[in-house]
């Protein structure tokens, strides 16, 4: 005799592979095992006896959708771990960034019909807004002009150029209080990678691999790269030079090394935040302080 | 419009239907057509490497009305939709696949259904979920893997019945970018048929670029 079990439940089957006894929606293998002598257990081992149990659960097709859907629900929500909210408050930050950037250049070309000398003198965009909401005629005494090569415009054509300035300043500040957030998850989820590669640099590694399981799983080279699949796809293909940095390009001690120095800066920060990931997802201590030190320290010669 | 295979239907323009399981529901705003009283769905080609298969007239694809498919690689289930029409109400797909988010869209398709069971797995893992399937008459695979013919096999070897057809497509590029594609495909053929029986193989450039597909039959 064979004894089957499933998503379904647990089935008793005869020599000839019929079904003798089975109890649905339980696992009754211990019960089984105890009344029956005899009775070998099927498993993935024994593919033979594993595909004639098989033909059986044909029968079960209306369970088995019900079992398989009733699992699949359960699977997709223990699915979601922490870590994919910082991807989504990363995502959400690059993406602010770009409406941010798009309204911004659109002001800018709409109020320089009125008032143009102040999109040519304020090249910074957070201060640029400030200066939309200010009088024309003290801007201009402040940047020293008399004349200005925009049309004075009454009030009503000012201020849906005020309002949308007023909606991108709110929106600055939506980004700030997310890159808030993003520190305080951060904190709590990967400590480690968030003190050696920073909070927005850190994040977005874990964007692109798309959860700290999965960063902690490449190689340190890989983690090197990321961001710049693009230019080692290119590299493979047509022997390209070969990228030496991704998203690590932006990380201050990059910044700060020898042009020439820089793939290996790169490299030996990818090394430890490789490292850092490790330790975060197996819930290890903090470190991140003393690995940041080394790798100062070998960067400093 | 005339019937190519079981429950596959071709337009004189050359698009390609299947009949809509779930009348008035469309699930990637696919158009939807009248025909012979039945309500059809259109198929793109694009999005699929079935319907590509079809398209480059593939002379056999093994499946049909009532039958029981193991689909591998489900994604937000595209393909799987126009699966679950072929094979109708009394057909069963179990609609595999390893990423949570994608399958999330399918699990809200596949319950407007009634015929397709969402797995959670990993395909190159056959010990993790054999608890909840049935034998299959019918393998689809479509994953972009490294070892993709031997996940392939593996899955024939447990789930398909004695002359059960298999599909498989293969992405040469996820095999190897720096080889042709026609030596990987050429490898991929080796190794198939080691444990099948090639029935037909087509090439879907340009409609899925670097892609092929091999119709196979379990000995
Ligand atoms: C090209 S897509 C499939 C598209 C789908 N066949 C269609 O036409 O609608 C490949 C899918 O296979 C999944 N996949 C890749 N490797 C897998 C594995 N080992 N097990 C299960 N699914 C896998 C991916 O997550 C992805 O959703």
């Amino acid at each position: 005799m064979h004894l089957y079990s499933n998503a379904l439940g647990t089935f008793v089957l005869n020599q000839n592979f019929q079904i003798r006894e089975k109890e649905l929606g339980k696992d009754s293998k211990d019960k089984f095992l105890k009344k029956f002598k005899n009775i070998k257990v099927i498993d993935e081992n024994d593919i033979d006896s594993l595909r004639k149990a098989l033909v059986l659960m044909r029968e079960y097709k209306s369970d088995l959708i019900k079992k398989n859907t009733e699992i699949v629900k359960e699977d997709i929500k223990n699915s979601v771990k922490d870590d994919l909210f910082i991807v989504q408050t990363i995502n959400t930050i690059d993406d602010l960034n770009k409406v941010i950037n798009m309204l911004t250049k659109r002001l800018r070309e709409w109020y320089s019909y009125y008032f143009p000398e102040a999109s040519e003198f304020i090249p910074d965009n957070e201060l640029f807004l400030k200066y939309v909401h200010m009088k024309k005629k003290d801007a201009m005494k402040e940047f020293g002009i008399k004349k200005s090569m925009g049309p004075d415009k009454e009030q009503s054509f000012v201020e849906p150029m005020q309002s949308l300035a007023k909606e991108i300043k709110s929106l600055y500040k939506q980004r700030e209080e997310k890159e808030i957030y993003l520190g305080t998850l951060m904190d709590r989820i990967c400590p480690n990678v968030k003190a050696i590669a920073g909070t927005l640099i850190g994040a977005k590694l874990l964007s692109i691999a798309g959860s700290l399981r999965k960063l902690m799983l490449f190689p340190a080279s890989t983690v090197q790269l990321l961001g710049a699949e693009e230019a080692l796809f290119k590299h493979i293909k047509t022997g390209a030079r070969c990228p030496k940095y991704g998203v690590l390009f932006a990380h201050q001690l990059v910044q700060k090394a020898d042009k020439d120095r820089r793939g290996r800066a790169a490299r030996v920060i990818a090394d430890k935040i490789s490292l850092a990931s490790k330790v975060d997802f197996f819930k290890g201590e903090f470190i991140g302080d003393k690995l940041l030190k080394e790798v100062e320290k070998k960067l400093a010669n | 419009m005339r019937k190519i295979f079981p429950n596959i239907y071709i337009d004189n323009r050359g698009k390609l239907y299947t009949p809509n399981l779930v009348p008035g529901v469309t699930v990637y705003e696919e158009r939807l057509k009248k025909f012979d009283g039945i309500e059809l769905r259109q198929w793109d080609e694009r999005r699929s490497k079935l319907a590509a298969a079809i398209m480059k007239r593939v002379s056999q694809i093994g499946l049909r009305d009532n039958d029981y498919v193991l689909y591998l690689g489900a994604s937000t289930g595209t393909t799987v939709s126009h699966v679950s029409d072929i094979v109708g109400p009394d057909g069963l797909v179990f609609a595999l696949e390893f990423a949570p988010r994608v399958l999330r869209d399918l699990v809200f398709m596949a319950e407007k259904r009634k015929n397709i069971a969402p797995i959670l797995a990993d395909a190159n893992q056959p010990n993790t979920f054999y608890n909840k399937l049935c034998l299959v008459d019918f393998v689809f695979q479509d994953i972009a893997q490294r070892n993709q013919s031997e996940i392939f096999l593996k899955n024939c070897a447990m789930f398909l019945k004695e002359d059960g057809f298999g599909m498989l497509s293969v992405k040469s590029r996820s095999i190897d970018i720096s080889k042709k594609p026609s030596q990987i495909y050429s490898e991929v053929r080796q190794e198939l048929e080691k444990e099948m029986l090639i029935v037909d193989y087509k090439m879907l450039d340009p409609i899925q670029k670097d892609h092929c597909i091999f119709v196979c039959k379990k000995r």
